[in-house]
């Protein structure tokens, strides 16, 4: 009986202390993930969280040791050193960018966050930073050679993404096709396209070149026609409209003095 | 190629292992004893009592885990009165809890109910007290008879803890997708396909061992 | 006078299964209760041993009260006084209900060691011995399920009489065994009986009663329609 009680005491302390700790997962050298409950802080904040899709390759993503790096990582670093605040690494679930900003565990949705007229409403954007656009992707050995080539195909694209929006923008288009896909991540999508069972695949160029780097080029081809170009920027709440200057402010100035052009020697050199 | 996705996956997924392991072990260690607790509730003579546990495990069973993972989290902040803003790693715990002690407990109480009467009546006769008969008489042949259908659900856990990416924790599962993106392959999610069959090799043999053992009576 | 039941009335829904039993016995005696099924024995077993509550009437075991008519009310003894009655009657179930879980030793120090009435190795000493006079002293690391149905029952019997009970119940000893162990349960009841222990029996076997009772109390109907010696 005694055995039993001290069983259930120990238990309920374990979770008062797993529950009051908080212990943080993801640890990297240069990321640490933050708790936040922001909506109900005071407006004078001197740390910040960033949100992002950890697996997103070139913009937040983990090198072979596991750190955090990327195009959007190394940007936010510098702005928020300009911006004289700190930045924090929160890994999200991109399908919950929207509700994790206006809930406020994350101040800034940044990681190759294209400008849609729908998020427009739903978040302020910053200044674009990055010229995207969306483009068709197809085996080499593919005779798709036009957007008219794919009617009857299937198509694949991340769900969630200003792609698919680009894609639904076009109703013409997608009642020509035979399937449209969505995949959680570009690269199970790249993996279908690789599978056969997609034909092909319309993706954000920055991201297609990262990866066909990394397969081979000469696996893929990409077609001159595209879905449109887009720009990334960083996603705000609304209500920030400080913050939203001072990031302003930051970009200007990282373009002006060749820190932008820096960083985008070293994420896109064309080799 | 292999080699470099290795010198990744490995670090990454022994990293992820603790979250995998943590949720899965905290869990188990809070929601048994404390389904017991709940069975028992759910079982009461007092019909308030048992209505509301009853509300309580048709919510946790009839609702996906990963839509209580969202709800905790993002959702409980906006509840009159009550809303309160947990964590990460505190509303991953709560709702891993919740709904794993509603599965318990049902299979408790199946376990319980199966009990002969006369158990009850040959302890009361001899003067056992009803606490003593409970944990001592009845819960013994208890954990026999449910050992099977908890080896179930704990092993349904592991799988489950794969769920909190949703809000955006990291746990082995992860590491194989940031792997994968990173280079552009398949291979770190047959990898981690290993380790959760690793993982379920193990527990599944420490259960055989557990029933091995409460079968020394039939 | 050992036991002393008083105008027992018990109902179950709308049924009356004990209409005013009163019967009492004395120490050392075997008294059988016997009646068609349904017609209230179990219940009336029930009743003495606390498993059920009975509408009206009372029940006193050696000087102290389980059950007390205070002006048509039914009060229960105390819990202090339950502890003492708890100890004073036993019973052998009908499906012996032994705990399965348990060694044939564990089965048996189970309650002593519960409720502290002996030190330890007393209570050890004391099992063994009653195992000795039942002839299951090398059974006592069995577990229930590798004994045999009279071996069970046998078991049942030393769990009971543990406690030192003033009056020991069985319900219908003998219709799970076959005649040999009839003959058996016959002497070991027999033997508990010389040992002053007041013995109530419920059952339908009447070859048996005849052979063993010294007092026999007919059912019918809820009511005793004979007492005899």
């Amino acid at each position: 009986m005694k055995k039993f009680k001290t069983i259930k005491l120990f238990c309920l302390l374990f979770l008062l202390a797993a529950l009051s700790g908080g212990c943080s997962n993801n640890k990297s050298a240069s990321a640490q993930p933050s708790e936040s409950s922001g909506l109900k802080q005071e407006s004078e904040k001197t740390s910040y969280v960033m949100g992002l899709d950890d697996t997103f390759a070139p913009m937040g993503f983990r090198d072979e040791k596991g750190n955090l790096v990327g195009f959007d990582i190394d940007m936010a670093n510098e702005a928020a050193e300009r911006m004289d605040i700190n930045i924090q690494f929160q890994p999200i679930d991109w399908s919950m960018k929207e509700t994790e900003l206006n809930a406020g565990n994350i101040d800034f949705i940044w990681n190759g966050y294209s400008i849609t007229e729908e998020r427009k409403e739903k978040v302020a954007f910053s200044a674009p930073y990055l010229k995207n656009s969306q483009i068709i992707v197809v085996l080499a050995d593919s005779d798709i050679k036009s957007k008219d080539d794919l009617a009857g195909k299937n198509i694949a694209v991340q769900a969630e993404s200003s792609a698919l929006d680009a894609v639904n923008s076009e109703p013409e288009f997608v009642d020509k096709v035979n399937e449209l896909t969505e995949f959680s991540t570009n690269n199970e999508a790249f993996m279908d396209l690789e599978a056969g069972r997609s034909d092909a695949l319309i993706v954000d160029e920055v991201l297609a070149r990262y990866y066909m780097k990394q397969k081979s080029q000469g696996n893929y081809k990409v077609l001159d026609e595209d879905f449109g170009d887009e720009e990334y920027a960083v996603g705000l709440r609304k209500s920030d409209t400080e913050l939203l200057e001072k990031l302003d402010a930051a970009f200007d100035e990282m373009k002006n003095d060749g820190t932008y052009d820096r960083i985008y020697a070293k994420w896109f050199s064309e080799n | 190629m292999e080699s470099k996705i290795l010198e990744m996956f490995v670090p990454m997924t022994l990293e992820g292992i603790k979250t995998t392991l943590g949720v899965f072990l905290v869990t188990l260690m809070v929601s048994l004893p404390l389904s017991i607790a709940v069975a028992r509730l759910r079982m009461s003579k007092n019909k308030v009592v048992s209505l509301i546990i009853g509300i309580y495990i048709y919510i946790m069973r009839g609702t996906p885990l990963l839509l209580q993972l969202m709800f905790i989290f993002f959702g409980f902040y906006y509840v009159p009165y009550i809303g309160y803003a947990f964590s990460r790693t505190q509303a991953i715990f709560i709702a891993f809890i919740l709904n794993y002690t509603a599965y318990f407990a049902e299979i408790f109480r199946g376990g319980i109910n199966s009990i002969d009467r006369g158990q009850y009546e040959a302890a009361e006769v001899l003067g056992l007290g009803r606490a003593h008969t409970f944990l001592k008489i009845i819960l013994p042949q208890v954990l026999k008879n449910v050992l099977p259908s908890m080896g179930n659900e704990v092993i349904t856990l592991v799988k489950d803890t794969s769920l909190v990416y949703i809000l955006g924790a990291g746990d082995i599962l992860k590491a194989a997708k940031s792997v994968s993106n990173k280079y552009s392959a398949f291979s770190p999610y047959i990898y981690v396909g290993l380790v959760y069959l690793a993982i379920t090799a193990v527990l599944t043999k420490l259960l055989a061992k557990i029933e091995n053992k409460y079968d020394y009576y039939s | 006078m050992v036991l002393e039941i008083n105008n027992l009335y018990k109902k179950f829904g709308g049924e009356t299964v004990l209409d005013g039993i009163s019967f009492s016995a004395n120490k050392g005696e075997i008294v059988c209760i016997r009646g068609k099924s349904g017609e209230g024995k179990t219940t009336l077993l029930r009743c003495i041993n606390n498993l059920e509550v009975p509408d009206n009437g009372s029940i006193k075991i050696n000087n102290l009260y389980l059950f007390r008519d205070d002006d048509g009310i039914v009060k229960r003894a105390t819990k202090a006084e339950l502890k003492i009655i708890r100890q004073e009657i036993g019973l052998v179930f009908q499906g012996f209900n032994l705990f399965p879980h348990m060694t044939v030793m564990e089965n048996l120090i189970k309650a002593p060691k519960f409720i502290k009435i002996m030190p330890e190795e007393k209570i050890n000493k004391r099992a063994l011995e009653l195992l000795k006079q039942l002839e299951l002293e090398n059974k006592c690391n069995c577990y229930p399920f590798q004994l045999s149905g009279g071996q069970k029952q046998r078991v049942a019997i030393a769990r009971a009489c543990m406690l030192n009970p003033s009056v020991l119940c069985f319900d219908e000893p003998t219709s799970a065994l076959d005649e040999n162990t009839g003959n058996q349960i016959f002497k070991i009841i027999r033997d508990l009986s010389n040992q002053g222990i007041t013995i109530i029996i419920v059952s339908h076997d009447n070859g048996f009663i005849d052979k063993i009772a010294q007092k026999v109390i007919t059912l019918s109907d809820g009511k005793i329609i004979s007492e005899q010696q």
